[in-house]
């Protein structure tokens, strides 16, 4: 016999099953840039390669890519703290106005970092 | 299947412990990372004046200070611990590594070991100004 | 009025996939999903598979899929579905057995790894063993739990890992290790401490939003975890067997 499962899909799934799915994929997407990092900066021990290295890849593509992966590293890092907030026994019962707090707080630094780094992607400023 | 075919012979899946201590040291190194992880970045792209490469000048001269060398490394070391440690969470989750977890845990350790040798290696190059290999 | 039943059909005799049957109910005031499929049993459809039994909310049977929610069928009025199409389903991630019935000894045989009843702690009092109003209130919420199996059903961390115990199991773990009255603490912990355990739960919040009871899971198990390291930190009492019982 062949097993049957309901092929229900659920649809109350929200943002805590959400938060958990992106906190996810930022992590993964943080710890693939982590060893592109590794090998670059390490070009270091291979005489000359990393000025050069660091010439190229400062290009405005790249640095747009750099933006993005700031927001992986924000979103993390602030979901990060919802769920050491959750450990400590904190905010388990608030977790939805807390994740929409936190977020804002990433809305805002997101925007500072986004003005900080425009010079190298547009050559002007965002403001 | 029947009920009592399928529960025959159903034992628990692990009785290890890992998870206890790997839990806390997963939240220790995310406040560590939180913390270093900034001043990491502010370091090198906030605080240096115009907005061009990141030279291996610069680097230099920053991680000479000993203070910045050692926010370095304990970020390189809670960042591979906190990153493996994730990967072994989804590992786990998807069921793989469940029934031996000490050997799962052995692997990623070790790949972390390697990294942290590998990263120490080039902030090496870094503070003594010289390529280590030509 | 009447409303339309579409209800998951699967018989494993003659079925080769499940498919829905729709069915017409009318409707009176009062009337909850519950009484809607014993219509269709009774003058529709005597074919039509289905648990239920106390029909007040407190034995669990009846948790079922209805309307894209996780509700019990004895508890949910038709009026306040606000609909005339009411789509019923097993719960999600259990194997169907025939219908709206999925098989729950998967679920319950991981229930007696936590060991779900009170070991009596110390020595026997000469009376009852009493509780303060500080002691009970640990235990208020997660004494409501009924079984129904709806969290385990809806726990992303179930769905990719067959092993893991589950909110359901390990709520049930924290009443009695959050019990003042259960001698048997260390030893509960130490069975629901494992990489299938609470270490498995990253506070999705799917459990707490199916919970027909309203049930904190997240507070629950947050609290194991807690509980479960402090533990791990009290080195001296590493063998954890007391009662002298074996453990794992």
């Amino acid at each position: 016999m062949k097993a049957i499962y309901s092929s229900a899909v659920p649809d109350k799934y929200k943002f805590g099953m959400w938060a958990f799915v992106l906190h996810r994929v930022s992590g993964l997407v943080i710890a693939a840039y982590g060893v592109a990092h590794i090998i670059v900066i390490s070009t270091s021990m291979f005489g000359g390669t990393f000025d050069t290295v660091m010439e190229n890849l400062h290009k405005p593509w790249v640095v747009s890519l750099e933006l993005l992966l700031i927001l992986a590293v924000l979103y993390h890092g602030l979901n990060g703290i919802r769920l050491l907030l959750f450990d400590i026994g904190i905010g388990i019962r608030q977790q939805k106005p807390l994740f929409w707090g936190l977020m804002s707080m990433g809305v805002i630094i997101a925007i500072f970092v986004a003005n900080a780094m425009m010079p190298s992607i547009t050559g002007g400023s965002l403001f | 299947m029947a009920v009592a075919e399928r529960t025959a012979g159903k034992q628990r899946t692990t009785t290890t412990e890992t998870g206890a201590w790997a839990w806390a040291l997963q939240r220790f190194t995310a406040a560590v990372i939180g913390v270093f992880i900034s001043i990491h970045i502010w370091a090198l792209h906030m605080a240096r004046s115009g907005a061009g490469p990141v030279t291996f000048e610069s680097v230099r001269e920053r991680v000479s200070s000993p203070l910045y060398a050692t926010v370095d490394l304990l970020l390189l070391a809670s960042l591979l611990y906190h990153a493996l440690n994730g990967v072994r969470t989804v590992l786990l989750d998807f069921g793989i590594g469940v029934k031996s977890p000490r050997l799962l845990a052995g692997v990623l350790s070790a790949i972390g070991v390697l990294g942290f040798a590998y990263g120490v290696l080039a902030l090496i190059s870094f503070i003594l100004g010289v390529p280590l290999f030509r | 009025m009447n409303v339309t039943y579409t209800v998951f059909r699967f018989d494993p005799s003659k079925d080769k996939e499940s498919r829905y049957e729709a069915y017409q109910v009318p409707v009176r005031e009062g009337m909850t999903v519950l009484d809607g499929l014993l219509y269709i049993l009774d003058n529709v459809d005597p074919t039509l598979s289905f648990r239920f039994a106390c029909r007040e909310g407190v034995c669990g049977s009846c948790a079922m899929f209805i309307n894209g929610s996780y509700r019990l069928a004895c508890q949910t009025q038709i009026k306040d579905l606000k609909s005339d199409r009411i789509k019923i389903e097993p719960l999600p991630n259990f194997q169907v057995i025939k219908d709206l019935v999925v098989d729950l000894a998967v679920f319950f045989e991981k229930l007696e790894k936590a060991m779900p009843y009170l070991v009596a702690a110390g020595a026997l009092p000469e009376k009852e063993r009493l509780q303060s109003m500080e002691q009970r209130k640990q235990i208020n919420e997660v004494i409501d739990c009924i079984l129904c199996a709806a969290c385990q059903s809806a726990c992303p961390q179930a769905w990719t890992n067959k092993d893991f115990l589950g909110p359901a199991v390990l709520t049930k773990a924290y009443r009695f290790v959050g019990d003042s009255r259960d001698g048997a603490q260390r030893e509960r912990l130490k069975l629901v401490a494992g990489e299938d355990g609470v270490w498995r739960c990253h506070s999705v919040f799917n459990c707490v939003e199916a919970c027909p009871k309203k049930i904190n899971q997240t507070v629950a198990i947050s609290r194991l975890k807690r509980k479960a390291f402090v533990q791990k930190l009290k080195f001296w009492q590493r063998d954890g067997a007391t009662n002298g019982r074996k453990v794992g």
